[in-house]
């Protein structure tokens, strides 16, 4: 445990012997070059280097003991560092005890040599380990690895239908998401848990702790049990502090492993399914709320500022949108007169409360230039059954609330509502049961509160 | 004077540091490419705008305008309300079994227990709704009207003691300081109804021993006229508000104005938005004069309306009055009602203390909703029931038949929720046999508290404050909306 511990530090303390050798051997250039005497420090460079370079090698070793790592690799890197070690102790003791010796000079520049060449060999296999061994290779094949990361749920729900279903779900969807979120540590280099994820065989074969995956049997499949396990959980995958699988990734993982991880099926086949149809489509790129209305232009403000002056509270439904909510809750005493001023909204009013004002059946027949009405209320108004003409003149309604007027069966049976109408309201009128049977035969989808 | 020349130029030192650095730097690259400093000083008067604008509009269409918030501080047992776990029956008095119990935090009350035997609820469970929901006998009239709540059985919070899960819930961070749920909204969304505050707190009477702080609705760093106005329990709603007698309403007037002239001519000097504040909550209360005898006045209810609410509803202070008094200002577009009601941190003789909890609670709770809903007002109200944790499935101290009690258990507890664009009739979430850990569909504080923004039609992302040199939002860093749980 704690010998694994100290290996973490590795790649922390490894770069402190590179940059002292360094340093070091730049001191002997210049002291060749420019004759200016720095025999003291280079020999406390080499003596701390050295150390360091011990150091940082039996860290690494103590790391490469935790396993998970592209062996080949791994060994080369290993070796380089022990024979740098070994030369830099050789060079501590030539620097030590021969340097009288007619040899010196020669020896110590030989030895130099080796050390700066072994040196950036270390480094180089380190940084393969690390980061890959094309890290440092220019990809020209870039742009096409872009366009195979660039498909993702969101993008292929853009898609038109008729080419979501050309999409292979597995170098679509599935493959790009591994890539992108856990290919990173399991990969033929950085195989961790001795896991690569980068093939379907690979996957197959899994790691340390057996298959990753059962095909059609996703809650048997261990990577898929990682996945669900608490993030808080030290076997949780992706690890904490790593870019983490959202939600509709994890369903879309767990839908394909259950479906028999195929590698060669269309997205065609995979629609037909609802739970990818759902993923795909709305339910799981939420879509905000909308008003199934076209866009329109702002209110003029000097229009809100009219209404503003009877009391009106008028307000856009949300942030740069053209359509209004217009509640008259603190102007009680709004009468016909007044009310016209509202029919200068027009298309704009969507959502309109005029409960408890003095409005009448005349008041509603002023705006019928307010088509786009959705949700109505006018409780508690001096409303009657002649008002529910001018009330089917709102024909894109879906909340009317009537509940303390005066209207009876006989104007509920007059109401016309569309197809979007959702709820009534009509509790606290002179409606009767016979009434509200009477309308649910007519429109038995259209929730009635009586 | 440093103070004063701050607020004379509404500028932060750290906004003045960066806006100097981009400034400096601007004239330096200005004269070395030869051309004037004017685009950098169109920067720094962007980064001063910027802050700190209510939201006016939501952020997208609302499906909810207004919210009830019907909490029940104690922490409410979900075993014996909402979440049926038949197995406690089975395995009455035997030890939690190891796996289940974790490495859960217990509090330091249960700490030194010997063991933890397992408690069986203190009711029994019948199946109510179109789809059979189980609901305990405790709460008939709840279960009435279940296929209109949306029941989240998976909660879950990062707290396991009163005033700070209380402050949790409600301003998102443990510690006291920050705007709660009420504030931020009316803050963001301003008032429906100007005679109104946007945001009211009603706390009932005869629940219980744990007391609740008013930290729960301050508005924190947000202007203080954004924090909840408590309504008493006495006659008077709100106190010293009427005119004295022998007082002419426009005398009052006059005074008013008079004082605010004053005070304006002080925020012309000092720019404290505390002035504001103060200018606002003398008009608000002078409006409030004619509104709020009105509001609490329940003459005029009808006989019928007052049965649905329950025997209490007269008795001013107690939670059925309060609930009725919620609808009224609801109808009266109040942005934010909050009510309180104590009692329900059974740590002993739950069984007893269960009951006479949801007697106070359960017929005010679902009456409110009928009525919300008779009256065409549940599509764009929110109404939230619920606690601040929830309660441990074993007994704290001995296990008795009448004296066992439950301990404070932050890993999982239920709520429900009505109208407003959340889906009726969802049970959502699942507990483990023993309601004791979530496994399926966690819904966090902050998950909930940003579905809560959502369906008020804010990106809980997008809706922040700064202040003391740093971005405050009420999710803060975290929360996800669960989209699941919307209709």
């Amino acid at each position: 445990m704690i010998t694994e511990f100290i290996g973490h530090f590795h790649p922390l303390v490894v770069h402190l012997p590179i940059g002292i050798l360094i340093f070091t051997f730049i001191l002997e250039i210049i002291q060749l070059k420019s004759k200016t005497k720095f025999d003291q420090a280079i020999l406390i460079g080499t003596i701390i280097g050295t150390v360091f370079a011990i150091v940082s090698a039996t860290m690494g070793w103590l790391l490469s003991l935790d396993g998970g790592y592209d062996e080949k690799l791994l060994n080369n890197h290993q070796y380089a560092g022990w024979i740098l070690c070994f030369f830099c102790i050789l060079l501590v003791i030539v620097k030590m005890f021969f340097s009288a010796n007619v040899y010196f000079d020669k020896l110590n520049k030989s030895l130099w040599s080796i050390i700066i060449i072994v040196l950036f060999l270390v480094g180089h296999f380190g940084g393969s380990i690390t980061h890959g061994a094309d890290y440092l290779s220019l990809d020209l094949s870039a742009g096409n690895k872009e366009v195979k990361k660039a498909l993702s749920i969101d993008s292929i729900s853009a898609l038109p239908t008729e080419k979501q279903a050309q999409v292979n779900t597995y170098e679509g969807l599935i493959y790009p998401l591994l890539d992108a979120k856990c290919i990173q540590c399991h990969n033929s280099e950085k195989k961790k848990g001795n896991l690569q994820l980068t093939s379907i065989d690979l996957i197959l074969k899994g790691g340390k702790k057996g298959p990753a995956l059962t095909a059609y049997n996703a809650n048997q499949s261990l990577m898929i049990q990682r996945m669900l396990l608490d993030p808080a959980n030290d076997k949780h995958m992706p690890p904490k502090g790593k870019p983490q699988l959202n939600n509709k990734e994890i369903n879309l993982i767990y839908w394909w492993v259950q479906h028999g991880a195929l590698v060669n099926d269309k997205l065609g086949n995979a629609l037909l399914n609802d739970t990818v149809k759902n993923l795909i489509a709305s339910k799981i790129v939420p879509a905000f709320p909308t008003l199934s209305l076209p866009q329109t232009s702002l209110v003029d403000s000097n229009k809100i500022n009219t209404l503003k002056q009877l009391g009106l509270i008028v307000q856009p439904i949300a942030k740069g949108i053209g359509y209004v909510d217009l509640s008259a809750m603190n102007a009680a005493l709004l009468n016909d007169v007044q009310a016209q001023k509202i029919s200068i909204l027009d298309s704009h009013l969507v959502w309109l409360n005029l409960a408890n004002t003095k409005i009448t059946n005349k008041g509603i027949a002023n705006l019928s230039s307010c088509k786009n009405v959705i949700k109505l209320n006018v409780a508690y108004t001096s409303l009657n059954d002649d008002a529910i003409g001018l009330l089917n003149q709102f024909t894109k309604l879906s909340y009317l609330n009537i509940v303390g007027t005066s209207i009876t069966d006989n104007g509920l049976a007059k109401l016309n509502l569309s197809n979007n109408f959702k709820s009534l309201y009509c509790w606290n009128t002179k409606i009767t049961q016979g009434g509200v049977d009477q309308f649910k035969k007519r429109y038995p989808n259209i929730q009635i509160n009586f | 004077m440093h103070e004063y020349l701050k607020l004379k130029y509404q500028q932060n030192r750290r906004d003045f540091l960066r806006g100097s650095a981009l400034g400096l730097g601007g004239i330096a690259l200005g004269s070395l490419l030869g051309c004037n400093s004017k685009p950098s000083q169109k920067i720094i008067s962007q980064i001063l705008e910027e802050q700190n604008v209510p939201l006016g509009s939501p952020h997208f269409l609302p499906k909810a305008k207004r919210v009830i918030y019907l909490f029940q501080s104690g922490g409410p047992s979900q075993m014996e309300l909402f979440d049926y776990k038949p197995k406690l029956y089975e395995m009455h008095g035997q030890e939690i079994p190891a796996s289940v119990m974790g490495k859960n935090r217990i509090s330091g009350m249960v700490n030194n227990q010997y063991a933890f035997p397992l408690a069986k609820p203190a009711t029994n469970f019948s199946q109510f709704g179109t789809n059979g929901t189980y609901v305990s006998d405790l709460i008939p009239h709840t279960a009435s009207i279940i296929d209109d709540l949306c029941v989240v059985r998976s909660m879950v919070t990062d707290q396991i003691n009163h005033e700070p899960a209380v402050i949790f819930t409600q301003t998102g961070n443990q510690l006291s300081g920050r705007p709660c749920m009420g504030s931020w909204l009316s803050y963001g969304l301003g008032s429906m109804n100007e005679n109104l505050p946007s945001f009211i707190v009603m706390l009932s009477k005869g629940g219980g021993d744990q007391p609740i702080s008013s930290a729960a609705w301050s508005s924190g760093f947000l202007p203080s006229h954004h924090q909840g106005v408590q309504f008493m329990t006495g006659k008077d709603p709100i106190l010293y508000l009427n005119t004295p007698d022998g007082i002419d309403r426009m005398d009052r007037r006059r005074a008013l104005d008079f004082i605010k002239n004053f005070n304006q001519l002080q925020n012309e000097n000092l720019h404290d938005p505390e002035i504001e504040s103060q200018i606002n909550q003398a008009e608000m209360a002078y409006r409030m004069q004619l509104a709020i005898p009105d509001i609490a006045d329940l003459s005029n209810e009808p006989q019928h309306i007052l049965d649905m609410y329950g025997e209490d509803v007269l008795v001013p202070g107690s939670f059925a009055h309060n609930c009725i008094m919620a609808r009224r200002l609801a109808e009266k577009d109040v942005r934010f009602i909050q009510l309180y009601h104590l009692g329900w941190d059974h740590h002993g003789a739950l069984a007893s203390g269960i009951k006479r909890a949801t007697k106070q609670t359960d017929q005010a709770s679902a009456a409110l909703v009928k009525d919300l809903k008779q009256r065409g007002l549940l599509d764009d109200t929110l109404v939230i029931w619920g606690g601040e944790f929830g309660r441990t499935s074993f007994s704290q101290g001995k296990l008795t038949p009448e004296g066992f009690g439950r301990d404070h258990h932050p890993g999982a507890y239920s709520i429900w929720m009505a109208g407003g664009g959340v889906q009726p009739g969802l049970v959502y979430g699942e507990t483990d046999d023993f309601a004791h850990n979530v496994v399926n569909d966690k819904v966090h504080v902050h998950d909930f508290q940003a579905t809560l923004m959502h369906l008020l039609g804010i990106d809980h992302e997008k809706f922040i404050f700064k202040t003391q040199g740093r971005r405050y939002r009420l999710t803060d860093v975290s929360g996800n909306v669960i989209h699941n749980l919307i209709a």
